[in-house]
Order: structure tokens, then sequence, then C-alpha cells
């Protein structure tokens, strides 16, 4: 199998060199969690079940992004999406402890600097604020295109 | 012993003028970052590069372009002197540094293959060669777009990625790589990495300005080249959005690689767009390519058209040796 890097909330991912590191949400492990469980299920399935209760759009939303992530394979049925795991439990495992490994080989004596240009690099909470602001204005900018 | 007393002396040199350096380096570089503010990106990226590499490579240049043509020219071959415990001392500060500069690049290097391979065994060919540069699609689960390489340079694209973005938000982010390939950006990223000194970490500062300021670069040279701001800008949020977004913590609680808030590389160039997206600023197309990187090769010509010119320069410079030794 192709070397493949997984998400995850590691101890230090708050430190210098996490940026490297993508890891996951507690809701989004939460789902992933699920969905191994029951090895498939669709938003509507896991909004009834789901403790605690969540907005129906969080959880589409979520599941949506573990698609986008790669970490789940989704079938349309109806008008309704079916996620199934897109990864096993072992293979998640596998990757998260390679990832480790990768990070402290990596990481361990300096900040991460690499030889090669990312396109994003880190986002903290406040880009994320920032990348709003963005959005409404390429929105903004998008619809008076079409209009002119 | 002549070649012991030849090494030991070049290596030396090397560490006493490569630590002088950037002790002036260290004591400017903030004023410096400050006054960079107020210029263009592209200037700002190579004037810090510069300024960063300037203790190594003036350590280097006076070590191989003064001190040993001096002691090759004017030191006898059958010499008896040997190196003082200082002398001794300094060599092995400068062989320190060489090695372990030779060391960060060599495992630098060596990290990048094994990533490249790694990246490569699920690769998938996107699209057609730019610029000569192969675009692959890797199955990776991370929002990835990078690009590696320094002589043979390869664009790469995760799966997410390719899979939320547009044709023309792609084009966009592949433009802005391919930016950074334009500037040289990795070989540049090696050569900071290499000369990274331990006891001097905020010489660091320089290396976070060149990495914004490059940043910003090539998101303008991408806009030179025809990618419109409003792709950039989309393809931005997108990717932004499928990464980590990381909680702001108490600054003594933790130490940031990229601090959070206005210190941000990210933010900088989200308001960067935004002020270009709403204010309708165009990136000037004449803008000049700074000479500023021909600086280092004007200087390596001027010390040797000074040494040429001067022959009697060596003689002092070996007189100097002399006392050091």
């Amino acid at each position: 199998m192709a070397a493949m890097r997984f998400p995850i909330r590691l101890p230090w991912s708050e430190r210098a060199g996490a940026s490297k590191l993508q890891h996951l949400g507690e809701l989004e492990l939460a789902l992933l969690e699920r969905v191994w469980k029951s090895g498939e299920a669709s938003v509507r399935d896991i909004y009834h079940d789901h403790t605690p209760h969540l907005a129906y759009t969080t959880l589409m939303t979520t599941l949506d992004r573990l698609y986008k992530k790669g970490l789940l394979k989704r079938r349309l049925q109806g008008r309704a999406f079916y996620y199934s795991p897109a990864v096993s439990r072992s293979e998640f495992s596998e990757g998260v402890a390679r990832q480790v490994v990768d990070f402290m080989l990596e990481f361990g004596e300096h900040p991460p600097t690499g030889i090669f240009s990312c396109f994003v690099d880190a986002v903290t909470e406040n880009d994320s604020r920032l990348l709003d602001e963005l959005e409404r204005v390429v929105k903004s900018k998008r619809r008076n295109q079409q209009a002119g | 012993m002549y070649y012991v007393l030849c090494v030991s002396l070049c290596a030396a040199v090397v560490a006493l003028v490569g630590t002088a350096c950037s002790v002036v380096v260290l004591a400017l570089s903030p004023l410096l970052t400050r006054l960079l503010r107020f210029y263009p990106a592209r200037l700002r990226a190579q004037a810090a590069f510069l300024v960063r590499v300037l203790p190594a490579s003036t350590g280097l240049l006076v070590s191989l372009g003064i001190v040993l043509p001096a002691f090759v020219l004017h030191e006898p071959a059958h010499t008896n002197e040997r190196p003082d415990f200082l002398l001794m001392a300094l060599a092995g500060l400068g062989l320190s540094l060489m090695l372990a500069s030779a060391y960060r690049a060599i495992r630098a290097w060596v990290r990048l293959d094994r990533l490249k391979r790694q990246w490569m065994s699920s690769a998938r060919k996107l699209t057609p060669d730019q610029k000569g540069i192969e675009i692959f699609e890797v199955a990776d689960p991370s929002a990835l777009i990078v690009v590696t390489g320094i002589l043979k340079p390869t664009v790469f694209l995760s799966r997410p990625v390719v899979s939320c973005l547009t044709p023309s938000e792609s084009s966009a982010a592949i433009a802005h790589e391919l930016a950074h390939v334009s500037a040289g950006d990795n070989l540049k990223q090696l050569l900071l990495q290499a000369t990274r000194l331990p006891l001097l970490d905020r010489l660091a500062g320089l290396d976070r300005e060149w990495r914004l300021a490059s940043e910003l670069a090539a998101d303008e040279s991408a806009m030179r080249s025809g990618t419109p701001v409003v792709e950039l800008a989309s393809a931005l949020i997108k990717v932004a959005r499928l990464r980590v977004v990381r909680p702001l913590l108490p600054e003594s609680a933790v130490s940031y690689f990229l601090p959070p808030g206005k210190d941000s590389m990210l933010s900088t160039r989200v308001e960067h767009l935004k002020r270009l997206l709403e204010k309708g600023d165009k990136v000037d197309p004449a803008a000049p390519v700074a000479p500023i990187h021909l600086l280092g090769v004007a200087l390596i010509v001027a010390v040797f058209s000074v040494l040429i010119t001067h022959p009697n320069l060596l003689l002092l410079t070996h007189t100097l040796l002399e006392k050091l030794v």
C-alpha cells in the first residue's frame, strides 16, 4: 500500500513543527468511528442516533470533509449520500503510527523546514476568520463580474 | 604540516568572519525587517535571503578568495609552523560549522528524495507539463499543493485538493507554485537550512521574512503571468479550509513555528489578496526584477579584481595570518 499521511491530533500538535501534521477534530474522529462500526451510514442515520444531538448540517459538513480528506467513500442513493470507510481502522492506525515516527525523525530537532514550497502551510483560528472575510470579497467580486 | 596549517587557517577564517558577520546581521536584522516592509515582495524576499546568507558566504569568500591564495603564494612549502591552541580551536569551530552545513543539506536532500518517492508511488500525471515541469495528483488525504525538487522540480496536488478546486483555481494554484520554481525558492530553502547557525537562532527572523515575502511574491508573480486574483484567492480559501485549524493558545504555553494572529503567513497572504480584490490594486506588470541577486556575483568579481590589481594585499594578508598563527 502506498504510504499515506493520515490526519490525527497528536499530543504535541500545538508545538513547533505541528504545521506538517494533519489532525482530526473530535467530531470527525467520532463520525469516522461510527462509520467503521456500521460499515455504511447516511447523514440521517447518524443524525438519529448520534449523541450529543447535533445539527443535521453540521453532520453533513463534517462527513463531507472526511470524504474530501479521503477517509470516507460515498455513494448516492436517491437524494442521500451513504458513507463508508475508505481506509480500515488498522490502515488508519498504521498511518498514524507512521506519521508519529515521521514526525519524530523529521521535526525532533528543528522546526519543520523542508526544501519544498507549499501553497498553504498552516492555518490558525484567526486565519479561518480572515478566510471568511476573503470569501465574502471573492463572492462579491464574482457577482460583479457576472453582472458586468 | 603545510596542509594542516592551510586547512586550519581557512577553517578558522570561516569561523571568525562568519561569526563576526552574523553578529552584525543579528544586530541589524530587526531594523532591516521593518524597513523591508515598505518594499515590493520580490525585493523583500531577495534582500532577506541575501542578508541571511551573507555571514556564511562572506566567511567562505574571504577564506577561499583571499586567505587561501595568500597562503599558497606566500607560505613556504617546507614550513615548520604549527597551529597553536587558539587557531586549532577556531579551525575546529569552522570545520564543525561547514560539516554541519553539509550534513543538513544532505539530510534535507535525502528527506526530499524519500518524500518524492513516497508521493510518486501513488502519483497520476494530471495535466500536460507546464514550463517543462511535471504535475501529478497523489493519493494523499491531506490538503497538499507543493513543488519539490531543485534540478527537476515537480508539482504535486493531493486528491482532496484536485477534487475541490475548479480547473481555473487549480491553474491559479499551480501558477503560484511555478512562480516559486522561477524564483529558485527550493534552492534558497536548501541554502537557508544549510547555513543555519545553532547559536544565532534570531537569524531565523530573516528566514521567516524571506518565507513570507517569497509567498507574497509568488502570488504576485502568478498574477503577473495572467492568473486572475479571484481564482488565486478562491483556491487559497478552499485549500486552507481543507487544512487543520489550530486553536489559539496563550502565548506562554506554546511556541509556534508560525505564530497565530496577524503574524501568521497565511493571514498576511489573505490580507494581501483581499486588498488586491477590494481596492482593485494591480500588480505592476513592469515591476523591475531587482538586481540584488547579482550582488553576490558582483562581490566575488570585485574581490578578485582587487586581488589581481593589488597583489600586495595577499602579502599583507599573509603577514596578518602569521600573527594569527
